[in-house]
């Protein structure tokens, strides 16, 4: 024990499990100090093979091209060694292979071990001629250090190794349950204790000792079969510089029904069990790997079986105290596994039932990658799970289980992965970063390793700077693609490598131009979303040149967007000027020259009031830089605004241009802009106003001065009347908020161009602004030196109601202000919110001007001045209607709006309304007769001159002229109304008439052609006798009389049959009412109480009293029929309830029943139900 | 162009591909024939109406010294006085500079010495200047003596040329002169290098070059 503890110190430098130290972000900076792993060397050996086209197989790569995270090679040199040992001394076929740190060994069915180093060089072979008679070799294990190899047999003996000369050094023939083959064996992490199992599916812990030089070995049973069999287990190996869990050994077991987790050292202890799913045709899988959650280094367990698969972490407090696992994630897969293994510490290999072999990334459980190992005739060791060399005695189960058992044919090391196959050795290899990127330009795979590059590339640089010197290599040699080349940027633009995306990449697609053209795009994208801001100024130079060929507006975006000391500004500001890049060319001008100055100067030239582009550009540009901000956007350096306000405001002021030309108008750049666009420029200095500049004594003159300019600049005829007025609202604007000293010549300046009446009829707006900016003036007391009369007749002049009314308003005539309103098309319709407004007010005397105005305000709105009448005047409007008389539509109008209302109007004009409607709307007539608002004998009258047949008739009717009605109906061919006329008349009149009136009816020639005679038979039976209607109807088509008296005798039989029916359901109601009632009166009462609930006093002493009755409720309460004779209502008075019994049911009617003195017991009257 | 496209053909890694890459500005008044100049050197052409530049324009051109090839990066800067602030744009940084002023007029000169001092006052302390003495053509019409000029060159360790760009005299010498005067030493570039190698001239050959400079 103690030679053995030494030698792991010697040993102890292997590296390959600390991947889980994500040293793959470390790797490349920090090169291996240790001495290369067996895994580090084997993989060298197969690169540097497979560059070398001589030894073809050992290089050959068996990896799809479409990947790059799995190395997938054979193994040749043992592949080739295990072959011919079966051919040459007939080992047989391999069918357990293991590896550590500086072996893999491979074991034989005829029970040879060969073991080899990391140069694939057989070191020995070992064929112990004892155990010739143990079959073949079942399970192979070194412990951590790789100076041991436990051997077992298929027979059930198990040896040990000495894995420096292959001698065996311990036997262990009898460590394990009799009668079974050793399925695993693995070393803990001590090399003084090791696991074995075994066919019966017990587990075993063998210790090896060395007591006085004899080297001595114990086994103990673990885990007995009898309980279940284990069909793996996995110890959780650390290396020994790594504690995680302090003196614990943790083994992780799996039976056919639960995966268990149970400490061995220091005590026997169970920490975790979970139940697996039962599929019986397969065997659970364990994996263990240390993995860094978070910044702890955790074990996690991966485990599973068939489709499932769960991943468990080991928490353990410090030294390994309470230990505890708790699940991390279940994962259900579309596969059926057959075997998994961690590979580094971030993903899982899977391989299923069709020996796919899946890479998948823990942590998203993405599946990354699938290869194919079938080449390889994996080696399954379902043998040795049925245990037929010993002649069976496995469980069914078991034995089932284990049909498809490759426990013993696929082991993985830190990212390695060895697949022993009938065939060859297979191996797996997770690549690096770096061996990805170098795997996939050796591919000429471009666009994929720069991906990778740019993804990861952020903390290597220098790999990425390599990659990205090759990728030029190749691109200068052989061209490239889009993908490569989009990529090779986007790598460049990532890690900043400016000088080589502008030189040499530069250089290299520049002689293909469909590849520059491409690079230009790719390089405008980039600088326009930001990421690349500075370039060489060749490339910036030769970028300006082809874009300004293919697309100026994205010129103009790049120019916005770019650094501009890179840009050659000659080249650039012609091309903006040419292309009219106004945004382009203030951006450069501005923030490279502070020249805040020639933005405005130099394009005044180009300002017409179409060119909006530059006008608009223009505008904002002023605007930007009065308030201090850049253009297009940012802002400006805080020191430089009030230079920059200034600048600005002095050009705008400028009386002339520096190379001024002859007759050239004066303020040429703020005459243009307000040329433009008066409005906006005008916002744009009031904008400015509210700056610092602009306020305190200082300001005020400044804006005095402004504003004088203006004044001379907007005057007529070079401006319209309108752009006159706009500037005069401005500065009226400006007097009124005080924002500006009045002085008697703006004033009238202003006050002048406001009141101009031109030529040109105003817009609206321009109309309302002006009025606005009076009014403003007029509130503001700024018009003092000019008397209101003087005003008011220039405001009526100019059309300005508005503010005539307002003046009117300050002197206090109110009298007018309705005329203002009446006068302003636009404004007409206000009048009645203003009539609304003060209709109470005495002062205003609206009721004269409503008068007055009457006729007009109808014109206006008829239904709007209705109403003012309904409210307010209604006892007026006959006067109105005599003020419209003479206007017959007016009228008309008038009266529709009101006289369907409760405004009583006499006769008069009702009957004059009558007219208006017979000859504006005749079909309205028939129902304003009906309304009978008019006197009969004048309706008639006037209903008779328009012909109004309909109504007439209606009139007659009303006067009792049933028959003229009808004769005049009948003339004119109104059947229906005809026919109502009978029915209504057959009410009024007496027998004799009314069957006159149906005669009449029935006799009219026309009648049944326009109504069915069933019809008309039905409505006339009642009043004409049968005998009358048949001789009426004999001279009809026998066909008519058939449908007649067919419908007669049906009727009559329909009438029968329902007489009947509702006869049986009413003696049914009876019947079922008196069962009802009797039953319920044939229900005792139980009186609660002898004492009337009322008086309290007893029922039975009252008797003495002559007849005292007593009254009896369903409810059981009772009282003097004396007491309760107060009360009208059916309740009881105690419970305020109709006497209920048990059923919804209607309570019976009141149940109160008279008796004589002690017969309380009741009788239903039954007679009043009959 | 012709000579950059060459550039990227060179083959890789061979010794002789000494690549250097070198910023240059050319300052001045106005009018005194910067722009032709360097049309001079890059195009071998001449306009007679040039016109005035407008901020700054940028050129390239390759000089093969020895076994080097020198790149030449030029900021051809405007003379007029309202793109004066953009200068410290363009000489910051810069290994190069030429200040050019017209021998016809004494006015040139004045500026020209400014532009030398702001230059040694602002720009990199290890920056090239070159004096050039323009229109030489023109040298019945001289305003500025050679001496004069060359007096000041001494006194401020500058390169001086009188040059002419109209007749081609010594432009192509002026502009060789400072190629030969840069520093070239620590300039093994290979493909794909040559950005590294520029920033290496910044920063490592001051020490060296400072000698240089002031002889």
């Amino acid at each position: 024990m103690d030679s053995e503890t030494n030698s792991i110190l010697i040993e102890d430098s292997d590296d390959s499990l600390l991947d889980f130290k994500e040293l793959n972000d470390l790797e490349y900076d920090i090169p291996p100090v240790a001495p290369p792993t067996l895994e580090s060397v084997l993989w060298d050996l197969e690169s540097e093979e497979g560059s070398d086209s001589t030894s073809l197989h050992s290089l050959h790569s068996l990896t799809p091209k479409s990947k790059s995270m799995l190395y997938h090679g054979i193994l040749q040199g043992i592949s080739s060694q295990v072959a011919s040992a079966g051919e040459r001394v007939s080992a047989g076929l391999p069918t357990v292979i293991s590896n550590s740190v500086k072996f893999v060994a491979v074991g034989t069915s005829h029970g040879f071990v060969l073991a080899f180093d990391s140069e694939q060089k057989l070191c020995w072979c070992c064929h112990d001629l004892s155990t010739n008679d143990q079959g073949a070799i079942s399970a192979l294990a070194f412990n951590l250090d790789s100076t041991r190899l436990l051997v077992g047999y298929e027979r059930g003996y198990i040896s040990m190794i000495d894995t420096n000369c292959g001698d065996v050094i311990r036997r262990l023939p009898d460590a394990h349950a009799p009668q079974s083959a050793v399925l695993h064996l693995r070393f803990t992490s001590l090399n003084g204790l090791a696991l074995s199992g075994d066919s019966a599916g017990c587990v075993f812990s063998l210790t090896f000792s060395r007591r006085l030089g004899v080297r001595t070995w114990d086994s103990k049973c673990l885990f007995s079969g009898a309980r279940g069999e284990v069909c793996v287990f996995e110890p959780l190996v650390q290396e020994h510089n790594l504690q995680l869990l302090g003196q614990h050994i943790l083994v992780a077991m799996a039976t056919l029904s639960k995966v268990i987790v149970i400490s061995i050292r220091p005590r026997l202890k169970i920490l975790f069990t979970q139940q697996l799913p039962r599929i019986a045709t397969t065997l659970p899988v364990l994996s263990w790997q240390i993995v860094s959650v978070g910044k702890v280094l955790q074990p996690v367990l991966a485990w599973g079986r068939s489709t499932e698969l769960n991943y468990t972490r080991v928490i353990a407090g410090l030294n390994g105290s309470k230990l505890r696992l708790s699940s991390l994630r279940s994962v259900r897969l579309s596969y059926t596994l057959s075997s998994i293994h961690w590979i580094g510490s971030r993903h899982l290999i899977t391989i299923d039932t069709s020996e796919n072999l899946r890479l998948i990334e823990v942590r998203t459980q993405q599946e990354l990658e699938v290869v194919d190992i079938t080449s390889a005739g994996l080696v399954y060791s379902s043998a040795h799970f049925k245990a037929l060399a010993l002649g069976g005695g496995v469980s069914e189960a078991f034995a089932l289980a284990g049909e498809r058992a490759c426990y013993s044919s696929i082991v993985s090391r830190g990212d390695q992965l060895l697949v022993l196959g009938t065939k060859n050795v297979q191996i797996i290899k997770l690549r690096t970063w770096s061996e990805r990127l170098n795997y996939l330009s050796d591919q000429g795979r471009w666009a994929e390793a720069l991906n990778l590059a740019a993804e990861e590339s952020v903390h290597r640089d220098k790999a990425a700077m390599v990659l990205l010197e090759k990728f030029l290599v190749g691109l200068i040699q052989n061209g490239v693609d889009r993908d490569s080349l989009t990529a090779g940027i986007n790598c460049c633009v990532k890690l900043n490598k400016i000088d080589l995306l502008c030189n040499d990449l530069w250089d290299a697609v520049s002689s293909d131009q469909y590849a520059l053209e491409w690079y230009y795009t790719l390089l405008i994208d980039h600088i326009c979303n930001g990421s690349l801001y500075f370039l060489n100024p060749s490339v910036a130079q030769a970028l300006v040149t082809y874009l300004n060929q293919k697309n100026p507006t994205l010129l103009e975006n790049v120019l916005l967007s770019i650094d501009l000391s890179c840009l050659d500004l000659h080249q650039v500001l012609n091309i903006c000027k040419k292309n009219k890049l106004y945004d382009a060319w203030i951006h450069i001008t501005t923030k490279t020259m502070g020249d805040y100055i020639s933005p405005l100067t130099e394009f005044i030239s180009e300002l017409t009031p179409d060119n909006h582009k530059l006008g608009n550009t223009l505008l904002v540009y002023v605007s930007a830089c009065l308030s201090g901000l850049g253009y297009p956007h940012g802002k400006i350096p805080g020191r430089d605004i009030p230079r920059i306000k200034h600048d600005i405001l002095r050009c705008l002021e400028t009386i002339h241009t520096v190379h001024c030309v002859e007759n050239e108008e004066n303020f040429p750049y703020l005459r243009a802009l307000l040329k433009y666009n008066t409005r906006e420029c005008l916002n744009v200095i009031e904008i400015a106003f509210r700056e610092v500049e602009f306020s305190g004594e200082m300001g005020l003159l400044q804006r005095q001065r402004l504003v004088q300019i203006l004044l001379q600049i907007v005057t007529r005829p070079e401006f319209r009347e309108s752009q006159v007025i706009i500037l005069a609202c401005f500065i009226s604007r400006l007097i009124t908020s005080d924002n500006l000293n009045a002085d008697e010549e703006i004033l009238n300046k202003i006050i002048q161009s406001l009141t101009n009446i031109g030529e040109k009829q105003l817009s609206l707006r321009d109309h309302s602004e002006r009025e606005q900016a009076w009014i403003d003036l007029l509130n503001g007391d700024k018009i003092r030196h000019i008397d209101l009369d003087q005003l008011l007749r220039i405001a009526l002049d100019s059309q300005c109601h508005k503010v005539a009314e307002c003046i009117y308003e300050k002197q206090g005539k109110f009298a007018n202000i309705m005329e203002c309103y009446l006068r302003d098309k636009v404004r007409h319709v206000e009048v009645f919110n203003y009539i609304a407004k003060y209709i109470l007010n005495e002062e205003r005397c609206i009721q004269q001007q409503f008068i007055a105005h009457f006729k007009t305000l109808v014109d206006i709105d008829s239904k709007r001045t209705a109403d003012v009448v309904i409210e307010n005047y209604s006892e007026l409007a006959e006067q109105f209607c005599v003020i419209l008389e003479t206007d017959s539509e007016l009228l008309y109008k008038f009266l529709s709006q009101i006289i369907y209302t409760d405004v009583k109007l006499s006769p008069q004009i009702t009957e004059e309304y009558l007219r208006l409607l017979c000859v504006k709307n005749p079909s309205a007539v028939y129902s304003y007769v009906k309304l009978n608002l008019c006197r009969v004998e004048e309706a008639l009258k006037i209903t008779q001159k328009y012909q109004m047949h309909l109504s007439i008739a209606w009139l007659l009717e009303q006067n009792g002229d049933f028959e003229e009605a009808l004769n005049l109906l009948l003339k004119h061919n109104m059947i229906d109304s005809a026919l109502g006329v009978c029915i209504r008349g057959s009410e009024h009149l007496d027998a004799k008439e009314t069957q006159k009136l149906w005669l009449e009816l029935l006799k009219h020639p026309t009648v049944i052609e326009n109504i069915s005679m069933r019809e008309l038979l039905h409505s006339a039976a009642p009043h004409v006798p049968p005998a009358q209607l048949l001789e009426l109807v004999t001279d009809a088509n026998l066909g008519d009389v058939k449908v007649l008296i067919e419908g007669m005798l049906s009727d009559c039989e329909h009438d029968i049959q329902l007489l009947n029916s509702t006869f049986k359901i009413l003696s049914c109601d009876l019947h079922h009412g008196l069962a009802r009632s009797l039953c319920y009166h044939g229900k005792g009462i139980s009186v609660q109480t002898l004492t009337c609930n009322l008086c309290q006093k007893i029922l039975s002493n009252r008797l003495e009293n002559n007849e005292e009755k007593i009254a009896v409720w369903g409810c059981g309460h009772s009282f003097h029929s004396s007491c309760i004779s107060v009360l009208d209502d059916d309740r009881c008075p105690q419970c305020k309830v109709l006497a209920t019994y048990t059923e919804n049911q209607k309570p019976p009617p009141r149940t109160r029943h008279e008796s004589k003195s002690d017969s309380i017991r009741l009788r239903p009257d039954l007679e009043g139900n009959f | 162009m012709a000579n950059r496209t060459s550039a990227a053909q060179r083959p890789n890694g061979s010794t002789q591909g000494k690549i250097c890459q070198f910023k240059l500005v050319l300052l001045g008044e106005s009018a005194v024939g910067k722009s032709s100049l360097v049309l001079r050197f890059v195009k071998g052409q001449f306009h007679e109406y040039q016109e005035s530049t407008i901020g700054a324009a940028f050129l390239t051109q390759t000089v093969c010294l020895d076994d080097t090839t020198v790149k030449f990066e030029i900021w051809d800067t405007a003379g007029q006085e309202r793109y004066h602030s953009l200068a410290p744009m363009y000489y910051r940084g810069a290994q190069a500079a030429i200040v050019v002023y017209d021998i016809t007029n004494q006015d040139t000169f004045g500026r020209a010495k400014t532009w030398v001092k702001e230059l040694q006052r602002q720009a990199s302390p290890n920056i090239v200047i070159a004096l050039a003495g323009n229109k030489q053509d023109l040298a019945n019409k001289r305003m500025v003596e050679y001496e004069e000029a060359q007096a000041h060159a001494d006194e401020n360790g500058l390169l001086f040329m009188e040059t002419s760009a109209k007749t081609a005299m010594n432009v192509n010498d002026i502009f060789l002169a400072i190629a030969k005067k840069l520093p070239k030493n620590e300039q093994t570039t290979g493909p794909g290098g040559s950005g590294q190698g520029r920033r290496l001239v910044e920063g490592d050959s001051g020490a060296k070059t400072a000698g240089n400079c002031c002889k």
